[in-house]
């Protein structure tokens, strides 16, 4: 019990001291914050998306030929499939879409000059649809500009399509009129586009008609379009805030595992400091053996790492909503982490004369060694080969690797391997660690 | 059942080639106040963290109520309590949390545990205060804290190594009576200090202690009487006294004549005959005594007429 007693009086002390709620528990969740908020805000439940402000679009529809091509533009903005994503309103004139910029009333203008649908169609004809933004906004101005791009080289392809065919069929003594009929009959590809219905102004010229028909065909094929932009709602394919999640959860395991090293070497430093404030030596005039005060120390320093891993799990699944994978492959990266921290920390601390000297040893070694490891760079997607293997060389390396296998949702199988040495590591550091101080003081 | 509640047989102890402790020995009957009594550097702490069993002796031994320290260190520490010379404690825990745990170090638990601390924290008169942070308490508080959790298991002979230094004299008057309570309820204390006062105040034996050896112990008379009863007779003199003592050390009388603190200490066995002598050797020397002080002997000249040095020095 005398080693549980001196565990409880360290892990009471850690848990009073603001510095070490400050470093090893608020510093990591405010870091995460702040990649939070400027990765796009709060996912607080399963399913929903992260919070990104639709953008806010302003149209001006000047096209005023019978084809109404500029209003199958605008639809396709106001469309389903970009609802949430574009937030789109038809203003009169383009001084209004102008001046709701310079309000900041919205992000982006999109004017559908005179005469659209009539250049659009003609062979020869010149279309040129304006976009302005608030130069402010990048990624929403992007996006729509994306959008009407598709759809414009939709309308030059369909141009370029039926040119092609007017001119091969006009080789074979077709007149264009007749060939615009093709489409009634269950005529073979390349012809396959111009089949339906088609438009039921009975003033439309063929071309229109067919361009017309193209148009709808686009349009009802316009998510595939939008799906072009990576830009998806938060229901449609793969869940954009698990992906965010499993980035943050990423990022999130590697700052815990950076203050889980430092917490276990801080707290076994206070071996150090109860060296120098005499409480060591009362502590070993007492009736109890030396091996076994230490072995408290040694426990104090698993409790503390262990209490600050789960909270900082606990916290960051309420707080951020992110997921840690399985609950057995988590239990087993905590427990690796738990015992490569706390083993390092020994080892490290043991090292250490006088605490004076705590600060640049813990600081410098852990830094170093969290940037060797891999803890700073989970956000970077493709790191070289050989900085991966470097990472492996340091328990931080191991430890980040279990839990990206835990993060990645894999079980617990899985994990073992890397548990093992997670846990060598432990091992290894601790009893050099133990050690070192017992040598010092037993 | 052990005649001596400590027995010290030539412990030797060196850090390199320093002998902290050079073959001391010495012992602490039952019931009484032992005190060491040397200045700063005498192996006062040294000899006291050996038989506390913080250091191991390079040779020799001590018995704790009739254990060794080196075979039987668990039994012999069970036996004690340490008051550490610097003050030992949590200063992030309250004054009661610190009593729990070093309480539960002891082996004390439930509520054999919670009545010691209550009465420890009675007895250093800090009951009210038992909530506060050690960390927020005087230098005197701690001392008093410090103590009691020496004091938790009852320990049949009690170490306090310089209790009372650096400390306002309200508290140090406060630690005195209660060692002196300690031992009325029979608890045997070996006490370190190199204040002559406490060690004349609380012992019943002294031993004194320089570079390493104990170089005289008894009780405070017997010590005196080694000496020859000499009266220490302080001088200040205008001119250089390092002069006035060298022409002092001629007088008749005079045994010793030394300088210490800017000022001239003589020991003599006739300090009204002597007195006359040194005025009239100083005028022949061509300096003045603005000032003289007699002592009826005491330990300070003891030390002084066994080591040629002072106390303090």
């Amino acid at each position: 019990m005398t080693e549980v007693h001196i565990a409880a009086k360290d892990l009471r002390g850690a848990l009073r001291s603001r510095y070490f709620i400050g470093v090893a528990v608020l510093i990591p969740l405010l870091v995460t914050s702040l990649f939070f908020f400027a990765f796009g805000g709060r996912v607080k439940e399963i399913g929903k998306g992260p919070a990104m402000a639709p953008i806010r679009t302003v149209a001006v529809n000047a096209d005023t030929g019978s084809m109404q091509l500029g209003r199958l533009v605008l639809s396709a903005l106001s469309g389903p499939h970009l609802r949430g994503v574009v937030y789109c309103v038809e203003v009169i004139d383009t001084t209004q879409a102008r001046l709701a910029l310079a309000r900041r009333q919205a992000d982006v203008a999109v004017v559908i000059p005179p005469g659209f649908s009539t250049a659009v169609t003609d062979s020869a004809g010149r279309a040129e649809v304006m976009l302005l933004a608030d130069p402010v906004k990048t990624i929403g101005p992007a996006i729509v500009q994306a959008v009407l791009q598709r759809l414009l080289d939709a309308f030059s392809g369909s141009k370029m399509l039926l040119n092609t065919y007017s001119s091969a069929a006009g080789k074979r003594g077709l007149s264009r009129a007749e060939s615009s009929r093709i489409g009634d009959r269950s005529a073979p590809s390349p012809t396959q586009a111009l089949r339906g219905p088609v438009p039921a102004s009975a003033q439309l010229s063929s071309d229109q008609r067919i361009i017309a028909h193209l148009m709808q065909q686009y349009q009802a094929a316009a998510q595939s379009g939008v799906e072009a932009l990576s830009v998806r709602s938060p229901a449609a394919g793969e869940d954009l805030s698990a992906m965010f999640r499993k980035m943050m959860s990423g990022i999130f395991a590697g700052l815990m595992v950076f203050f889980a090293f430092y917490t276990g070497a801080y707290t076994a430093l206070s071996l150090v400091r109860e060296h120098e404030d005499g409480t060591l030596a009362r502590l070993f005039t007492m009736p109890v053996g030396r091996a076994r005060i230490l072995g408290g120390k040694m426990l104090s320093v698993v409790a503390t790492v262990a209490v600050q891993a789960a909270l900082l799990i606990v916290a960051s699944t309420f707080l951020f909503g992110l997921r840690w994978g399985q609950a057995a492959s988590s239990l087993l990266a905590l427990a690796g982490t738990v015992a490569a921290t706390s083993g390092f920390g020994v080892m490290l601390a043991s090292f250490i004369k006088t605490t004076r000297q705590g600060g640049p040893v813990l600081g410098g070694g852990l830094s170093v060694a969290g940037m060797l490891g891999g803890l700073f760079t989970q956000a970077v997607p493709s790191m070289p080969a050989a900085f991966n293997r470097v990472a492996l060389c340091l328990p931080q390396g191991w430890v980040m690797r279990g839990w990206n296998i835990a993060i990645s949702g894999r079980p617990a199988a899985d994990l073992l391997v890397t548990f093992l040495v997670m846990f060598a590591w432990g091992a290894v550091c601790f009893a050099v660690g133990a050690a070192v101080f017992r040598r010092r003081f037993a | 059942m052990a005649e001596n509640a400590i027995e010290v047989r030539e412990l030797t102890k060196a850090f390199s080639d320093v002998v902290a402790v050079g073959g001391i020995s010495f012992e602490v009957r039952r019931g009484e106040v032992f005190s060491l009594l040397g200045p700063n550097g005498a192996g006062k702490s040294t000899a006291i963290s050996i038989i506390s069993g913080l250091l191991r002796p390079d040779s020799g031994d001590a018995l704790v109520m009739g254990h060794s320290i080196l075979k039987e260190s668990m039994a012999a520490r069970r036996c004690l309590g340490v008051v550490p010379q610097e003050v030992a404690l949590y200063s992030d825990m309250s004054a009661r949390e610190n009593l729990v745990f070093w309480g539960r170090m002891y082996g004390l638990s439930g509520k054999d545990l919670e009545a010691r601390v209550d009465e420890m924290l009675a007895a250093v008169g800090l009951a009210e205060r038992q909530k506060g942070r050690i960390g927020t308490f005087s230098g005197g508080m701690k001392r008093r804290v410090n103590i009691a959790a020496a004091l938790l298991h009852s320990p049949a002979v009690v170490i306090m190594d310089e209790p009372t230094v650096g400390i306002d004299p309200q508290s140090r008057r406060h630690i005195l009576d209660h060692v002196k309570e300690l031992n009325r309820q029979g608890m045997s204390v070996l006490y370190t200090t190199h204040y002559m006062e406490e060690a004349e105040e609380l012992s019943n034996r002294i031993a004194i202690m320089d570079k390493g050896k104990v170089i005289a112990s008894g009780t405070r008379d017997e010590l005196v009487r080694m000496v020859g009863e000499q009266a220490r007779v302080d001088l200040a003199v205008t001119g250089e006294p390092d002069k006035a003592a060298e022409a002092w050390r001629k007088v008749t009388g005079v045994s010793r004549a030394t300088v210490e603190q800017g000022r001239v200490a003589v020991l003599a066995a006739d300090a009204d005959a002597v007195v006359p002598r040194l005025f009239e050797s100083a005028a022949q020397a061509g300096f003045h005594i603005s000032s003289v002080d007699i002592k009826e002997p005491n330990l300070e000249t003891v030390f002084l007429s066994l080591t040629g040095r002072a106390l303090r020095d």
